[in-house]
């Protein structure tokens, strides 16, 4: 046990001194796991680790979900995604703000990145919301806000990761990430109306579209709408394996933006190595994951601390509230998808001997890992925004995002509380 | 020759993953309409998921894309930002150095006990042996950007560890 302690102490300090993530946990994974076992099966399971545990035909689905969200996110089908929803949003109290949420929403269920959507529906929703007199802070809070989406609602890349490394059934995680998404959309609308409610001069009104118009709108959004049918669709009814539904979704969003024109060669070629380079990057961190799994297994911390747990008596829902105060905690530290990988092997045993169910446990750490990504000090999201715009100041975004952080927060006692907004849509696949 | 090796790679990488899109496509038009999927196609995914992996591995260290914690850069400034530069790259690249070992010697196993993929009738190891080149360029990529860091003029530093 105490070797734990020393190892997850000397990973602190290895990334402290900014050693990448995906080396830091092979390092410890591996002399932790070489403590236990000697030194030459540690450093044979990194040759089996690096190949046989990674090489697997599941594993396509990443780098083909993450394909299909570089195409989306070039094909601009964001910009007619936020014609529509201003259309039919505009003319409220904050209601361009409120487009740019669900504008955001749509996307994310086509791309499964959140900095993606951020980057995407920045260009895209902050020049009207400036036309109309938004201010920076309530603009540029819900672009970085509405980009957090991407995360959860499917497909999502964190929750194939959590899929892989808890071997949980990917296709269950994304029928169970729909209805908390959907939640997602709706609080964080909800938050714009409350704060525009309070401070009108933050969001004024647009004028109302007229209805034929707003009908008009709908049809630069519909490639992307029978995308998402087949792509989810086609998972929730089994049709697709997770995996096979990555590959058509990937094909589908390519032709998309070859329809769209918006593809040249050259264009397709870099968003094949970007799609590449970032599948590369996850999967090195999965290697060092895994390695450091091995180290966390053979110590039985996950068995230690369910121990302890029942030990000292507390509810299965109060060790889930200890969990999510750590992620907040770590979320001030650590990027999302790396304090994931972190994280899971000690979480997910114990949740698993504490009788939780563990798609439902996967939506609950995707939605908090979401919080860190507009939280200071390393709020991702919000750095991106503060990348692409740079005449508006950090204060100003972190500012503009509190009220959706509250969303957030609400959100996931919602989702702790209420396990059926998780597991209702799930209970109907085989 | 850097730049070269970059495009190499890079189109290498983007025809791979193309490929992998493609495939999965007409295998699943294939199983779910024609009864039909592609002969060992589940078996050339998996190397094609692998051979992401390691084609990729040096143009991530290359453009040093692997995920760091920035909160605690700005620590690290000046001379100590520049050693800092050598010692962990050198580190890096001798970590690198390890995985390749021990990558030769998973693959000579395979190939000690003739392991064959089922459905290509092919052996493993010499997929695994190719990986172990990849593995090399990464760690010799490191190696270099500990001499670049080495022989950065003192104060100049401002690149990344």
């Amino acid at each position: 046990m105490e070797m734990v302690l020393v190892g997850f102490v000397a990973l602190f300090a290895l990334l402290f001194l900014q050693v990448p993530i995906s080396f830091g946990m092979a390092i410890v994974g591996t002399f932790g796991f070489a403590y236990f076992v000697g030194l030459a099966p540690a450093l044979r399971s990194i040759g089996t680790t690096a190949t046989d545990m990674v090489m697997l035909y599941d594993f396509s689905v990443l780098p083909l979900f993450v394909l299909m969200g570089n195409f989306v996110a070039r094909s601009g089908i964001s910009q007619d995604l936020y014609e529509a929803s201003n259309r039919w949003l505009g003319h409220r109290r904050g209601g361009l703000a409120m487009a740019t949420i669900v504008a955001c929403g749509g996307f994310s269920a086509v791309c499964g990145s959140s900095l993606a959507t951020a980057a995407t529906m920045a260009k895209v929703a902050m020049p009207p919301m400036r036309r109309f007199g938004y201010a920076d802070s309530l603009a540029a809070g819900s672009i970085a806000a509405g980009g957090t989406l991407g995360i959860l609602i499917p497909p999502s890349i964190a929750l194939v990761i959590y899929g892989i490394m808890t071997e949980t059934d990917i296709g269950h995680l994304f029928a169970a990430g729909i209805i908390p998404g959907i939640l997602g959309i709706f609080l964080y609308t909800a938050a714009v109306a409350v704060v525009t409610r309070i401070n009108p001069e933050l969001g004024p009104p647009a004028e109302p579209a007229p209805w034929s118009e707003r009908f008009r709108s709908l049809r630069g959004v519909w490639g992307m709408l029978v995308l998402f049918v087949i792509v989810m669709g086609g998972i929730y009814v089994g049709f697709f394996t997770p995996t096979e539904a990555a590959g058509i979704g990937a094909t589908g969003a390519f032709v998309i933006a070859l329809a769209r024109k918006t593809l040249t060669v050259r264009s397709t070629m870099e968003i094949l190595v970007e799609s590449g380079r970032t599948t590369a990057t996850l999967m090195t961190l999965l290697i060092g994951s895994l390695l450091f799994t091995n180290f966390v297994n053979v110590s039985r911390l996950p068995n230690v601390l369910a121990d302890w747990f029942v030990t000292v008596d507390i509810p299965p829902l109060g060790v889930v509230v200890i969990c999510v105060a750590i992620y907040i905690v770590l979320g001030c530290i650590l990027e999302s998808i790396s304090m994931m990988l972190l994280t899971v092997p000690v979480f997910y045993p114990v949740m698993q001997t504490l009788g939780l169910d563990l798609v439902w446990f996967g939506i609950v750490v995707v939605v908090v890992i979401e919080i860190s990504l507009i939280t200071p000090p390393i709020g991702l999201n919000v750095f991106v925004l503060n990348a692409m715009l740079p005449d508006v100041k950090l204060t100003e975004i972190f500012r503009g995002v509190l009220p959706f952080v509250a969303a957030d927060i609400v959100r996931v006692a919602l989702i702790i509380f209420i396990p059926a907004l998780s597991l209702y849509l799930p209970s109907f696949m085989d | 020759m850097v730049r070269l090796l970059d495009q190499t790679l890079g189109y290498l990488l983007a025809v791979l993953i193309f490929v992998m899109m493609t495939l999965t496509f007409v295998d699943v038009v294939g199983r779910q309409i024609f009864n039909s999927p592609v002969p060992a196609g589940f078996e050339i995914t998996e190397l094609m998921v692998g051979y992401t992996i390691y084609l990729g591995l040096p143009l991530i260290c290359a453009r040093r894309e692997h995920i760091t914690i920035g909160l605690f850069e700005h620590l690290f400034k000046g001379e100590i930002r520049r050693i800092q530069g050598v010692v962990l790259n050198v580190l890096f690249g001798v970590l690198t150095l390890i995985w390749t070992r021990e990558l030769w010697i998973h693959a000579g196993k395979l190939a000690q006990h003739n392991e064959i993929l089922m459905f290509l009738k092919v052996e493993r190891a010499p997929f695994i042996y190719v990986m172990c080149g990849f593995t090399l360029m990464a760690a010799a990529i490191f190696f270099i950007l500990a001499w670049v860091k080495l022989r950065e003029p003192t104060g100049a530093a401002q690149g990344d560890g």
